[in-house]
């Protein structure tokens, strides 16, 4: 018995599921279709905490399954999370995290730390071999500073200045580096991504919709929940109402419908459900 | 009876190794199998993996002319092989080609076209080849090879003046082509192709000056990010002026190195 209540992984791989799946197979059940996120996600440090962006498309093979999907997800009050990859695994993924690192916060009875998040993720991930397909950056603001690591499927990670990833990513990628510089100001900050976020979600077919940015600091979190909305619906050009007697009513017929009464049945209906009792 | 025996071939096909002879077969003396046609044989000859590759291309128009800059190595898989190979062929005072992919095919074109501007040369009758004439020509090349299942692997831009206004195309190895005011081939299209369009979208169109300071920015991402990239490559501004090359090399910036690690 203990007061922790933390997972307690056994040690070494567990491959039960193998042998559950090939079962599955060969009764002729067929594995359930990945919902990808087809994503662009991109997070940068600056001087005082760390921008994270996300556009907020769900593809479903080639058709757009969510148009307002919130990739940003939060792991503490001061760690948030960006998803990319298969939605399911990044949602749970993150959300088994959050819960684990609030245990963690309790017991510990500090702050919890980006590199713990980062560790606990990346441990996880490679019990799975690369199957979750969750392409996570962990980025927040704690005691030792602003840190942002990407975490891929298999359990490699890398804390770098600045972040992106999904299939928008490349794009992304370029046009931050074009113009990152150590330690910017918050509206160089904001602006950069937005453009990196901008120019992807314009070329990449998987990434779009709209922005949503989140800036972190020691003190604060803003969200703007949207940025920027870059696929806007257009406004009907023209009124498409017809007007009455656009249509000419040429003859009025009234009939009537012959019907035989088959059964007949008489209820008595009282006013409140008596009949409702919590047994 | 020498049904079929035509005297005009090769009867010795060392490529393919068959029997033609149908030395083993007496039955059937001199036949040709009518599956045998030429695309069946070209398929054990044609090379379907690119060899040589040359990586991305980057292209696009600015007010006066067309920029385009290329690395110009030769890469073989992996091997930074060819390192002074340049990819980027002058055809005549305003028409440039450009090309990325397989650089054996690369050659074969530049050749053939070669000798299309000679003979146009041999005319004496003022007939030179217009940006839009090469790209026409490109289109329908690529096209027929690769309805021969024989494609030529490689993608071509050609760039140029015509009628005195910036012209920019590409072909690639199926025959799709298509005209633009920025292209990138290769990896180029992935990393800098979005970033880029946004930014000429958005600005007014550029001057030379601006135009070569753009591109040397492009080049540097594509050095940074690409395996394949080298950091010596050359630059080719087309004008109404004529055409301009410049040799340059990326000067990276590693000042962020220290930032990045992959434990705490």
């Amino acid at each position: 018995m203990s007061a922790i209540a933390l997972e307690q992984a056994t040690g070494g791989f567990n491959f039960d599921n193998c042998r559950r799946n090939e079962l599955l197979l060969s009764n002729g059940v067929l594995p359930g279709k990945i919902h990808k996120t087809g994503t662009t996600i991109a997070a940068l440090t600056y001087k005082d905490g760390v921008v994270i962006a996300a556009d907020t498309r769900c593809t479903a093979g080639t058709m757009i399954f969510d148009d307002n999907v919130l990739k940003i997800h939060r792991l503490s009050d001061n760690i948030y999370a960006l998803g990319a990859g298969t939605s399911a695994d990044c949602d749970f993924q993150t959300r088994m995290l959050e819960s684990q690192l609030e245990l963690l916060k309790l017991n510990q009875d500090r702050q919890v730390r980006v590199a713990t998040a980062v560790r606990k993720i990346q441990q996880h991930l490679f019990r799975y071999q690369g199957y979750l397909g969750a392409y996570l950056i962990i980025v927040g603001v704690d005691v030792t500073g602003s840190h942002i690591a990407t975490v891929h499927p298999h359990g490699s990670i890398a804390y770098l200045p600045f972040i992106a990833s999904g299939s928008g990513g490349y794009t992304s990628l370029s046009v931050i580096e074009d113009r990152f510089k150590p330690n910017m100001t918050e509206d160089e900050a904001k602006k950069l991504v937005r453009d990196a976020l901008y120019a992807s979600t314009t070329t990449d077919l998987y990434s779009g919709s709209k922005i949503n940015m989140f800036v972190l600091t020691k003190e604060k979190l803003d969200k703007f929940l949207p940025y920027e909305i870059v696929a806007a619906r257009t406004e009907k050009q023209n009124d498409y109402t017809l007007a009455k007697g656009t249509t000419e009513v040429l003859s009025t017929t009234v009939k009537k419908i012959e019907f035989d009464i088959v059964n007949e049945k008489v209820k008595t209906t009282s006013g409140g459900h008596e009949a409702m009792e919590l047994a | 009876m020498l049904g079929g025996f035509n005297p005009y071939q090769p009867c010795w096909d060392t490529i393919n190794d068959k029997d033609d002879f149908n030395i083993n077969s007496s039955a059937k003396t001199h036949i040709i199998n009518p599956l045998e046609t030429e695309a069946e044989r070209s398929i054990r000859t044609r090379t379907v993996t690119p060899v040589v590759t040359g990586s991305s291309v980057a292209a696009f128009t600015f007010k006066d002319g067309v920029i385009l800059a290329a690395d110009i190595l030769g890469s073989y898989g992996s091997l930074a092989k060819y390192r002074n190979h340049p990819r980027i062929h002058q055809v005549n005072d305003k028409t440039v080609l450009a090309v990325s992919g397989d650089l054996s095919d690369a050659d074969y074109i530049k050749e053939a076209i070669d000798t299309k501007v000679d003979e146009d040369l041999v005319q004496e009758d003022g007939g030179e080849m217009t940006p839009l004439a090469l790209y026409s020509w490109c289109t329908r090349l690529m096209y027929h090879r690769r309805t021969k299942f024989n494609p030529l692997l490689t993608s071509i831009i050609v760039a140029g003046m015509e009628n005195k206004e910036p012209f920019l195309g590409r072909i690639n190895d199926k025959g799709s082509a298509y005209k633009e005011f920025l292209i990138m081939t290769g990896i180029g299209n992935h990393l800098a192709q979005g970033w880029i369009r946004t930014i000429l979208e958005n600005s007014n169109k550029l001057n030379k000056d601006q135009a070569e300071q753009l591109m040397d920015r492009i080049i540097k991402q594509l050095f940074y990010r690409d395996c394949r990239a080298f950091a010596r490559y050359r630059v080719c501004i087309v004008t109404n002026d004529g055409v301009e090359f410049k040799a340059k090399e990326v000067q990276p910036d590693w000042s962020l190195a220290p930032l990045l690690r992959n434990t705490e």
